[in-house]
């Protein structure tokens, strides 16, 4: 009987010494994988610093959950740009296939994910706040490498 | 419409299946008409063939070099097409790479993307790879004008654009410059479009089957909008339009081509309506004047504050004028508002003096203030058009579209008598640049050039020939030609050309002649008498009730018929029944206590005639007419209010007016009640060919604003008359009861189309439109009506007299 409580207790004193698995969230963050789909967020080119969206509209499109507006407006020289651009991330089922169908890459999923807010109006995003989280790193099609380059 | 020459029929196989279609159609309209889809680019309805494409290839079988255009073959007797097979998909793919090459298939952020011909095309013919490949080439964005935008890297230069600017418009505002790589579409000498002969009417945009003409305004896809079919408010011709509206917003106007009245074209009017129904200055709230100011106030508020008003004022005192481009449900209900609640005999329309003054001059001379035939048949019969007025490219600007296509197509000879400028009226065969406001005079000549050649062929039932005849030779033609400032070799020659439809030779019987005026929009001249001179024109040449004859006026408002037919008007009841006529005011009297009267019986509508419009400003000056009510249409295309009257206005007790926009009305109105506007509502408008048809809500009004009929329906509920239409349909169903010569109209058969009134009855398998003073064989002469009762008497009750004996020359 007694051994047994000192095995046990081994167990316990061998990872007593080793580094510990859990991190001391929210001093702590941990990385987020590369392709770890966290709230969409809007891309500006990273030189320019200019938004690289085109306003085709096809993520508002595609999205099954009908949580991305946009608002498009014809621009000066003829084409068109981005009036306002919504997510009701209450909605928003982090499929990714926004990010997928954007022929710009301007629109990826961020490593953003703490979302709790106290009330609902919390959960809608506009253009400049995606925009502010676009910026926060790199987007996960130049994280790994190449898929996006395979586009 | 209908046809007069007999067609051959010829007999085609078209994979694999025998069809038997007209003769001298071409094979892509052969199969269109079958119902088979080939695919194609640069073919457009109603223009002629192009060819530049190369899409619509098909191959006929047992032929050497079997691969033809089907858009400009024509078929023959036992010819064997085949649309699918694979040589002519091979070429048709092959072509489509080619086109691919410098295509900027930027198709995620063109405006055309899922409506877009060559996107179709590359789908449907499996492109998904292009063995020619090269850097493409690139050019910016060229504003054409500041409607309409072009892309050189998306245009695969098929022309549609500037044929239908050229040949269906008649302005030929753009043109392909250049050519080989270098080609492109502009204007000449790339000046902007607003400095060219161009209207700004957006066809170009309309039948561009790529995103390369744009609508500079507009920045969505064709698959975020809603489409609702109605029909344009701003003027008589009644073009359907097809409303695309997304998040209550109207976005665009698109074109329902081969339907309705216009065959899907448009004007500048229309294809930019949605700017005027969605203006920032709409009225969207009421308004009460307190104190001097116009207060804004719920709309309940400023119906019980326009009821207090205007209940001490029943009877002659009170008078109510109705802009003609509302609805006809709102019209009929504004009408029955003064001449039951009311009981005022005091009902007129909100119209410009010339506007009644052609009106004046149809019933002096048909007997019915209506144009007796339809523009439509300028497609099929007419053998020569005279278009008399200001500029019709201005005032009714589609059915200048079918002069230019007469003209181009059917080589209609095109006779104008105009003072103004307008692109088309330099193809015409002679073009009379009168001095302004001679019009009547000009006209009056030239009946005397047909009398005195002996061209003159009169209606033999009009009364009034002889002292007419008699009567010309106060005319002069030279002297005519002298005051108008034109020649009179030119003057001589349309006159002869009227009387002999276009030949300008040779023996009777001639083919049929239409008269086309806007002498409603001029602001000049003895407007009345120029527009008897017309009628008697067509009276004096036999015209009448000829496909393809008659006159055709353009009285400007939207439903300028439609209003009359309603009774908006001093003199007539519904449908044109005299006010003095007893059974038809008992009759209609019954028929408005049935479906809403105050609860004590029968009430007896006023006997007298009304107050024409001067009468009635001159009354309001005198001050025997103390309360008005006007249902205002103020637009930005909507006519001047008369001077005189808004002087009148301020001598007034009470005046309510409901408007879309803030206007001199508006400024001097005690209550202000905002109104809906054509497609914010359900409903009919009567076009200029007296074509009833359909309007459908297509967004919601602003703000507070309401359909007319529902204003007027709450205001005589609050007078303690229990109106209850729930709906347009139902307003008119009871208006069909009380307008009998709108019986057989219903909202179901107007889903199907316009119909022009007298209708056949439903189960009469007839596109046919009836014509006004039309000769039924076996029926002597022959009236309108007549062949409305030889149908089907007993459905088609007729009230009004036949147009025997109505029918009058007024000598000069």
């Amino acid at each position: 009987m007694v051994l047994q409580d000192i095995r046990g207790f081994l167990v316990t004193l061998r990872h007593f010494f080793q580094r510990p698995v859990t991190i001391q969230y929210p001093e702590q963050k941990r990385e987020q994988a590369p392709r770890f789909r966290g709230l969409p967020a809007l891309r500006s080119d990273p030189e320019t610093g200019e938004a690289l969206c085109v306003a085709c509209g096809l993520c508002a499109r595609i999205c099954p959950t009908s949580c991305l507006e946009m608002h498009v407006v014809p621009s000066e020289e003829g084409d068109r740009e981005l009036g306002e651009f919504i997510l009701r991330a209450g909605r928003c089922m982090f499929c990714g296939l926004c990010a997928q169908v954007c022929p710009v890459d301007a629109i990826t999923m961020s490593g953003e994910y703490e979302q709790s807010v106290l009330d609902r109006e919390g959960l809608i995003y506009v253009k400049t706040e995606l925009a502010a989280i676009g910026s926060q790193r790199p987007s996960w099609w130049e994280a790994d490498g190449g898929l996006g380059s395979e586009r | 419409m209908t046809a007069t020459t007999e067609t051959r029929l010829v007999t085609v196989t078209i994979d694999g299946q025998q069809y038997t279609v007209p003769e001298g159609l071409t094979i892509l309209e052969a199969c269109r008409m079958v119902g088979i889809e080939v695919p194609n680019l640069c073919y457009q309805p109603l223009l002629r063939p192009w060819g530049s494409c190369r899409i619509c290839t098909v191959e006929i079988l047992g032929r050497r070099g079997g691969l033809v255009e089907s858009c400009a073959a024509q078929v023959r007797d036992g010819m064997e097409i085949a649309t699918k097979s694979p040589a002519c998909e091979a070429a048709r793919r092959f072509v489509l790479q080619l086109y691919l090459i410098d295509h900027a298939l930027d198709c995620p952020t063109c405006d055309k993307s899922g409506e877009c011909y060559l996107q179709d095309n590359t789908y449907y013919h499996n492109v998904c790879e292009n063995p020619f490949r090269r850097p493409k080439l690139a050019r910016p964005y060229k504003h054409l004008s500041q409607y309409i935008d072009y892309k050189w890297e998306r245009c695969i230069l098929c022309a549609r654009c500037t044929r239908v600017c050229d040949e269906m418009i008649g302005v030929t505002a753009i043109e392909v410059l250049r050519r080989g790589l270098e080609g492109e579409i502009g204007s000449a000498w790339d000046v902007d479009l607003e400095q060219t002969t161009c209207t700004s009417c957006g066809m170009c945009i309309a039948v561009c089957p790529v995103g390369a003409l744009t609508d500079r305004r507009f920045a969505h896809h064709p698959w975020e909008l809603d489409a609702t079919e109605t029909i344009c408010g701003f003027c008589d011709v009644g073009c359907t339009l097809n409303v695309e509206h997304s998040r209550g917003l109207v976005r665009r106007i698109t074109h329902l081509w081969e339907r309705g009245v216009n065959y899907g074209y448009t004007c500048v009017r229309g294809k930019w309506s949605y700017e005027q129904v969605q203006h920032p200055t709409r009225l969207e709230t009421a308004f009460v004047r307190q104190d001097g100011e116009l207060v804004p106030v719920a709309l309940e508020d400023a119906l019980d504050r326009a009821a207090e008003l205007l209940r001490p004022y029943r009877g002659s005192a009170f008078a109510l004028l109705a802009a003609p481009d509302r609805t006809n449900e709102e019209l009929y209900l504004l009408q029955r508002f003064a001449r039951q609640v009311m009981g005022s005999p005091n009902v007129e329309r909100l119209a410009t003096p010339a506007q009644r003054a052609v009106d004046a001059a149809l019933a002096a001379s048909f007997g019915l203030p209506a144009s007796t035939n339809s523009v439509q048949e300028v497609f099929t019969d007419t053998g020569c058009l005279l278009i008399v007025g200001p500029n019709i490219g201005r005032a009714a600007p589609v059915a200048s579209y079918w002069h230019s296509w007469a003209k181009q197509y059917r080589e209609t000879a095109l006779v104008v008598v105009s003072s103004d400028e307008f692109p088309l009226f330099h193809r015409a065969d002679v073009w009379l640049r009168i001095r302004p406001g001679t019009e009547a005079l000009v006209l009056a000549a030239m009946a005397r050039v047909i009398r005195d050649r002996g061209l003159a062929s009169p209606v033999e039932q009009a009364e009034g020939l002889e002292e007419f005849l008699a009567s010309l030779d106060t005319v002069d033609p030279a002297a005519a030609a002298e005051a108008a400032g034109v020649s009179l070799a030119a003057l001589e020659r349309a006159a002869v050309l009227y009387a002999t439809g276009g030949r300008g030779t040779g023996p009777s019987p001639y083919p049929p002649s239409q008269i086309q005026h806007t002498l409603a929009h001029a602001v000049q001249g003895d407007v009345f008498s120029a527009a008897l001179r017309a009628n008697e024109l067509v009276l004096l040449t036999g015209n009448l009730g000829r496909a393809g004859g008659g006159v055709v006026a353009f009285r400007g408002p939207a439903n300028a018929q439609g209003a009359l037919d309603v009774g908006c008007h001093p003199n007539w009841l519904p449908g044109y029944r005299p006010v003095t006529d007893v059974d038809a005011r008992t009759e209609l009297a019954a028929l408005w206590a049935e479906t809403g009267g105050n609860g004590t019986g029968k009430a007896e509508l006023p006997s007298e005639p009304g107050l024409a419009f001067d009468e009635l400003v001159e009354a309001i000056e005198r001050g025997t007419v103390r309360a008005l009510y006007v249902a205002g249409g103020s637009h930005p295309f909507a006519q001047p209010i008369d001077e005189r009257l808004l002087a009148a206005l301020e001598r007034l007790d009470v005046l309510i007016v409901e408007d879309c926009f803030p206007s001199p009305l508006v400024e001097r109105a005690q209550v202000v009640l905002p109104v809906a506007m054509f497609m914010e509502q359900d409903g009919t408008m009567t076009n200029a060919d007296r074509a009833v048809q359909r309007l459908r809500r297509a967004v919601d009004p602003p703000g507070e604003a309401r359909p007319s009929w529902q204003l007027v329906q709450e205001l005589a509920r609050r007078l303690g008359y229990r109106w209850q239409g729930r709906h347009a349909v139902h307003v008119f169903q009871e208006l069909v009861r009380a307008v009998p010569i709108y019986r057989g109209i219903t909202f179901p058969r107007l889903e199907r189309g316009p119909l022009a009134w007298p209708v056949m009855p439903s189960g009469v398998p007839s596109r046919q439109v009836l014509r006004l003073g039309q000769n039924v064989p076996g029926g002597g002469w022959a009236v309108w009506l007549g062949q409305g009762l030889a149908v089907s008497e007993a459905w088609l009750r007729v009230d009004a007299p036949p147009l025997a004996g109505r029918l009058r020359f007024h000598a000069l």
